[in-house]
């Protein structure tokens, strides 16, 4: 992206190979995370006259392909590291101080991810990056658990049902446990001759008038169904219409 | 093509941040625990150092995006006006992230249309580089499809006109102007675009509160806040923090009712695999290019890039005051929460219901009249590249020529290490076949993105319906299709 003002200290010097034989070290690479291999070293510091050699060093399966490209850094161009195994080896000697950043153009934009920065001499050291240019790396932490509370599976449940005979009709009256669609069945000889929904929580009621139900003997059927579908046992009680 | 920059360079005063004020709130947000210790005075930078990280998960309420107003509407149509331009987004609390956004938010506003109406949605670009806008799996003519040579100049405008004449689907609209796409998704450019019909509305679905787009997309922060990007070509980016609608991991307080859940993966590269609480039952309904034939009951699913997948929750089931985790199982210690649903106490009647039977019957598609496989790989040379069939995107060639109205078999192979999202434009598709094996019930219906996995051959049945005219079909790992992996086609009358 923005190599150019990255490079500090070195401005555009181009490294030149220096016949004096100084120490030679060698760049691999690191893919311990595929996902961001980084260079290893990523920074090192070397004497004018010292070379570098970059290696590949893959470990991934299929190997990753790495290059190395570079605004200062003379030749880079033509190492073609790509994905070739055993890769070639690119070499520079470096004679003049100053700071050479280097990248791989398939896991970096120039100054992140897979960059490096090799130091030659003792050039002043560079300014703090902005607060922008560096990461904030996520602290987050590990992931808890998946779940608190989790499945209803209690079922509701109904209790002092009360079935009152009433001048007209009848009374029932009851309490749920939670909250749930209460069905009230009125059966008589075996059959159902009347169903009613009521939502409810708590305590609650409902009226039957006598229009809905002829003189006779019924059983009555309570069962309370809540929201995740449990279902109360059936309670029932004896009414008889005049 | 005017130079592409993120949005951070744009801001004088982040220049004035980074050399004063910035350094300055970093210093007294770590200073704050230890140094504030007895005072009463308690600094906005105290209350934020005391505060749980910034990225700790289920810290913030989902927002959801604005729905945009039309600027107009008359029969049978409605015409919007959007901006695309910088803007700032509180992603972090306490931090400004600038973005580019439609209308300068991030994810930009939700348009919400309706089969049969037509939507004119003119864009005004004020970045200062080209741009335009694609309309992911919509049914547009090739002039509105937003190909990434059809661009906006900087202060132009374009109206995109929008038929609306296809089968009611998760939609969404984005940037595409040519080899820039992961940078500017990334720094915000992409919203949902829901599309309704008639057969949608009676099956009596999840509406309204109830009816939830979710867009994912991974992303990694600097420490003022920014965006921080990374080019990977290879692997496309990969952020340490998922965001859903624009919020690190969120919470998101839900009745005991059934919910329509939108899931987008808007990530540059990032895949998914979306589990609920303990692997909770969600009910496919949808993928992205509208219902199944039949609601398909998953206890994960994969969600590859550009890829949508609409579920129904119901959240009856578990206890008031249940927290559930929505986890991505293929995820990092940082990015497997996604986001956590909080169930609430009370209940009510429920009007909605989960379909048990047959949605829709798909139509039939005309027999294939030609066979084509493209191969999908890495050109390793000095420049890098990623190729469909031995070929990097050139837009003055055009790679197939299929005939309006007929359709192909296409065979996407691929011998590389990566995920290959491979989207048309302005078509669908059906899978006929994966080489991994049997093609999953919730991918059968209508689709225009398929995720081909590392060393799989994956058929389609692209059928070359509206529209004649020049399209594109690419990898949506963004980082790859930017890297040339798009070819062309041209669907002659």
């Amino acid at each position: 992206m923005r190599h150019g003002s990255l490079l500090l200290g070195c401005a555009l010097s181009v490294a030149v190979a220096s016949p004096a034989a100084g120490a030679e070290v060698t760049i691999g690479t690191n893919e311990t995370d595929a996902v961001h291999p980084v260079w290893s070293p990523a920074t090192l510091t070397i004497a004018p006259g010292d070379s570098v050699q970059w290696k590949l060093t893959s470990a991934a399966s299929p190997p990753l392909p790495h290059n190395v490209a570079s605004t200062t850094i003379a030749g880079t161009d033509s190492w073609n590291f790509a994905a070739d195994y055993p890769a070639p080896e690119g070499r520079q000697t470096f004679s003049t101080p100053g700071r050479y950043q280097f990248y791989c153009t398939f896991h970096s934009d120039g100054s992140t991810g897979m960059a490096g920065t090799i130091v030659v001499g003792n050039p002043p050291p560079p300014p703090p990056p902005p607060l922008s240019e560096q990461p904030f790396p996520n602290d987050g932490g590990v992931l808890g658990a998946l779940e608190i509370g989790g499945l209803d599976r209690t079922q509701p449940r109904l209790r002092s049902v009360r079935v009152q005979r009433m001048r007209s009709g009848a009374r029932i009256r009851f309490s749920v446990s939670e909250r749930a669609r209460v069905t009230v069945r009125f059966k008589r000889g075996g059959k159902i001759v009347k169903t009613r929904h009521l939502d409810a929580s708590g305590r609650a009621g409902l009226t039957v008038r006598g229009k809905q139900l002829r003189a006779g003997r019924y059983r009555v059927e309570l069962r309370a169904e809540d929201l995740a579908g449990n279902r109360s046992g059936v309670r029932t009680a004896r009414l008889t219409v005049r | 093509m005017s130079a592409f920059r993120p949005p951070a360079d744009a801001w004088s005063r982040r220049d004035f941040m980074r050399n004063g004020m910035g350094s300055f709130a970093l210093l007294c947000t770590l200073g704050a625990p230890s140094t504030l210790k007895g005072k009463r005075v308690v600094t906005s930078a105290a209350r934020r150092a005391q505060q749980a990280s910034p990225f700790a998960p289920f810290q913030r309420d989902l927002p959801i995006m604005p729905e945009l107003s039309p600027i107009h509407s008359e029969r049978g149509l409605d015409v919007y006006d959007v901006d695309i331009r910088e803007g700032l987004a509180e992603i972090l609390p306490g931090f400004q992230t600038p973005i580019y956004g439609y209308e300068g938010i991030y994810p930009g506003p939700t348009i919400r249309a309706s089969r049969g109406r037509t939507a004119i949605v003119r864009q005004h670009n004020k970045l200062p580089f080209d741009s335009n806008v694609h309309l992911h799996g919509g049914y547009v003519p090739a002039a509105h499809d937003g190909h990434p040579m059809d661009v906006i100049a900087p202060g132009g405008s374009f109206d995109y006109s929008y038929p609306n004449d296809q089968d009611a689907a998760f939609l969404w609209y984005h940037d595409h102007a040519h080899g820039r796409t992961a940078r500017t998704l990334y720094y915000g450019l992409l919203a949902a675009y829901i599309l309704d019909d008639e057969r949608e509305r009676e099956l009596d679905l999840p509406r309204d509160d109830y009816d939830v787009p979710l867009i994912l997309a991974d992303h990694a922060f600097n420490k003022d806040g920014s965006f921080r990007y990374a080019e990977n070509v290879d692997l496309g980016f990969r952020g340490d923090t998922i965001l859903v609608n624009g919020a690190v991991a969120p919470r998101m307080r839900v009745e005991r009712r059934i919910y329509r859940l939108r899931f987008l993966n808007a990530s540059n590269a990032r895949s998914y695999g979306l589990r609920l609480g303990q692997g909770r039952n969600m009910v496919q309904i949808a993928s992205d290019g509208g219902l199944l034939e039949r609601p398909v009951v998953r206890g994960e699913f994969p969600l590859h890039p550009a890829e949508r997948i609409e579920v129904l929750v119901d959240f009856r089931q578990f206890r008031a005051g249940s927290e559930i985790v929505l986890e991505n199982v293929l995820g990092e210690q940082t990015t497997k929460a996604v986001m956590r649903f909080d169930v609430a106490r009370g209940g009510g009647s429920e009007d909605a219901r989960v379909p048990r039977g047959r949605m829709r019957t798909l139509e039939r598609l005309p027999a294939p009249n030609a066979s084509r496989r493209w191969d999908l790989s890495l050109a390793t040379g000095s420049s890098v590249q990623w190729q469909i069939a031995s070929r990097g995107f050139d837009p003055s060639r055009i790679d197939v020529r299929p005939r309006l109205g007929t359709s192909e078999l296409w065979q996407w192979h691929n011998p590389s290490d990566r995920v290959h999202p491979m989207h048309l434009h302005g078509m669908l598709f059906r899978i006929v076949e994966r080489s991994t094996g049997v093609v999953h019930p919730g991918e059968r219906s209508w689709k225009d993105t398929i995720g081909v996995q590392p060393g799989e051959t994956v058929t389609v049945q692209p059928w070359f319906v509206p529209y004649a005219g020049k399209y594109v079909f690419h990898c949506h790992a963004l980082e790859h299709g930017d890297k040339a992996m798009m070819l062309q086609l041209e669907v002659v009358a």
